[in-house]
């Protein structure tokens, strides 16, 4: 007897007339009380993860000489078997697919001989898998003006929640799952002089980044499946395209950005002089003998603009004379003699029986004034 | 003595029957019917500058690619079949091409709710973010059944078809 008002079985026009009509009425009933609340499992833009499987069943119902019988479910090979849970799924694996994106962010305008230039990129896991990223700065890149030095990069923030084991800034590797964006930025020492030549305005220095995925979620290296493929294993597909300097499907992806030279029209320039401040003997008089603490002043000047970098003032104790212990001022400020970052200021530690005076970097047009006084022997 | 034999025969005639009983009903059970699900992944080729399609194994497949599901069924009886029906849920990850149903001597019916309704292709509704009854995409699909019109011979096969792009 049959379940279901949807007959299609008879042969006679008539009946399926009368059956079409009983279709449509429960059409246009089911049309009406239709409501579907939710939207379908939304997925990650970069898709499904590799290794979910992918299954089917289908399910036959019918009848014989009128007879409802038991469903039948489907298998890959052929089920005939009555029932439900007597099937099995139709079923293959999401393969692993391998891609990524660096893009360049921002450029820099830099003035010769400034450190630690920072350009800045995103690097983009457009695959299916959680990978372990290499990332390799290059400033050699041809058909540029110079080559900036010391090149080295760092892993500023990532977007989302950062992996297990991942901790930001990092220098190291860094671990992106599908769809996960990191912050990098690399930083390059300018130089002054390239071929021979003093770097000018206008010259500029691409610097590329390339980004590898070397590692996937399993701890298996990132190479690509070769052999016969198979509904059950993952195999690791090369999706990526071409960077500015890596190749197609590689596992790799670069991009470039520009180091900009702009030197002042005005470029500035540093003067240093040395003074006499005063004489003070042992008996507190300005006698020039043996006990005499003589206070010398160095006045650093510096004109034009833009700015002055890694200044760094020495001063070796004159002969016949001994430096007098934390007699070092810089600007009004006494200094220690200690090796410390507090104040970059030292006796003796730096370079021998010598005054180091740090002064990093300096804008043109300001003054720096250091004291400090030595002891007739 | 001789009486003990015979009871004893009896009793292995007893177990014997029982054991077969015991099997049949432990035995695979043989339907009417045949059902093989396939796979196969569809690839965009140009023929000839006519984009066709070309079918693979379906065993090197990655998000966003297209895959074909054949549902073939064959009747493995001495009986005709009929008023038969077959449902498909839409693969988990997976989504629904649009028109991509077919089966000969077939009606079509799509389900939004999980198998629960059906109705043909267009006239399903869904709710959308906002709480607002609106039409059904393809997308929201989640069953299909074909109603196979007619009788399916003994020994005849057919087969209904449908295709998903992966998630």
């Amino acid at each position: 007897m049959p379940q279901t008002p949807h007959t299609f079985a008879s042969n006679s026009i008539i009946e399926k007339i009368a059956h079409t009509v009983v279709h449509t009425k429960t059409v246009i009933a089911t049309a009406v009380c239709l409501l579907y609340l939710g939207s379908p499992s939304m997925a990650i833009a970069q898709g499904v993860n590799a290794g979910t499987e992918i299954q089917n069943i289908a399910t036959v119902t019918y009848e014989i000489a009128g007879e409802d019988q038991s469903p039948i479910e489907s298998t890959p090979v052929g089920n005939s078997n009555p029932g439900v849970g007597n099937g099995s799924p139709t079923m293959f694996r999401v393969d692993r697919k391998i891609d990524l994106t660096v893009t360049g962010n921002n450029d820099a305008n830099v003035v010769p001989g400034e450190t630690q230039s920072e350009v800045t990129f995103t690097l983009t896991n457009e695959g299916n898998d959680t990978q372990e990223f290499t990332l390799t700065p290059e400033a050699a890149v041809v058909s540029d003006d110079f080559d900036p030095a010391n090149c080295s990069y760092e892993v500023t923030a990532i977007s989302g929640t950062p992996l297990p084991g991942v901790v930001i800034p990092t220098t190291g590797n860094i671990l992106l799952g599908p769809d996960q964006q990191a912050s990098i930025a690399v930083t390059c020492d300018i130089p002054v002089v390239s071929g021979g030549s003093l770097l000018s305005s206008g010259d500029t220095s691409l610097i590329s980044l390339t980004a590898q995925a070397v590692k996937n979620s399993d701890d298996s290296m990132t190479t690509e499946t070769s052999g016969v493929d198979t509904a059950e294993n993952i195999e690791t597909v090369f999706a990526d395209d071409q960077g500015t300097d890596d190749a197609n499907r590689d596992a790799s992806h670069s991009a470039r950005r520009t180091y900009l030279v702009s030197v002042s029209a005005t470029p500035p320039t540093l003067s240093i002089e040395k003074s006499i401040v005063s004489f003070l003997d042992t008996n507190g008089g300005t006698t020039k003998t043996s006990g005499t603490e003589v206070t010398y002043k160095i006045l650093v000047t510096s004109s034009g603009t833009g700015s002055i970098n890694n200044v760094e003032i020495t001063d070796p104790t004159p002969a016949n004379m001994t430096y007098k212990p934390s007699s070092i001022i810089l600007n009004s400020t006494n200094q220690s003699d200690a090796n410390d970052v507090a104040d970059n200021t030292d006796f003796g530690i730096s370079i021998a029986n010598t005054a180091t005076i740090k002064l990093g970097n300096i804008t043109a047009g300001s003054t720096q004034e250091i004291q400090l006084t030595y002891t007739i022997n | 003595m001789n009486r003990y034999i015979k009871i004893k025969k009896l009793a292995v005639g007893v177990i014997a029957s029982l054991l077969l009983l015991s099997t049949q009903s432990f035995a695979a059970q043989q339907g009417h019917l045949k059902v093989t699900s396939k796979a196969q992944k569809m690839i965009v080729v140009n023929n000839n500058g006519q984009k066709a399609y070309k079918f693979v194994p379906a065993t090197k497949i990655l998000p966003g690619e297209l895959v074909q599901y054949n549902t073939y069924f064959q009747n493995i009886g001495n009986q005709p079949a009929n008023n038969i029906n077959i449902v498909n849920p839409i693969p988990k990850h997976t989504v629904y091409l649009p028109n991509s149903a077919q089966g000969k001597n077939t009606n079509i019916v799509f389900s939004v709710d999980g198998g629960k309704h059906y109705g043909k292709a267009g006239t399903l509704k869904v709710r959308d973010k906002t709480g607002k009854i609106v039409p059904a995409r393809p997308s929201d699909y989640t069953h299909i059944q074909w109603r196979y019109n007619g009788n399916l011979a003994p020994n005849v096969q057919q087969a209904v078809a449908f295709r998903v792009r992966l998630l």
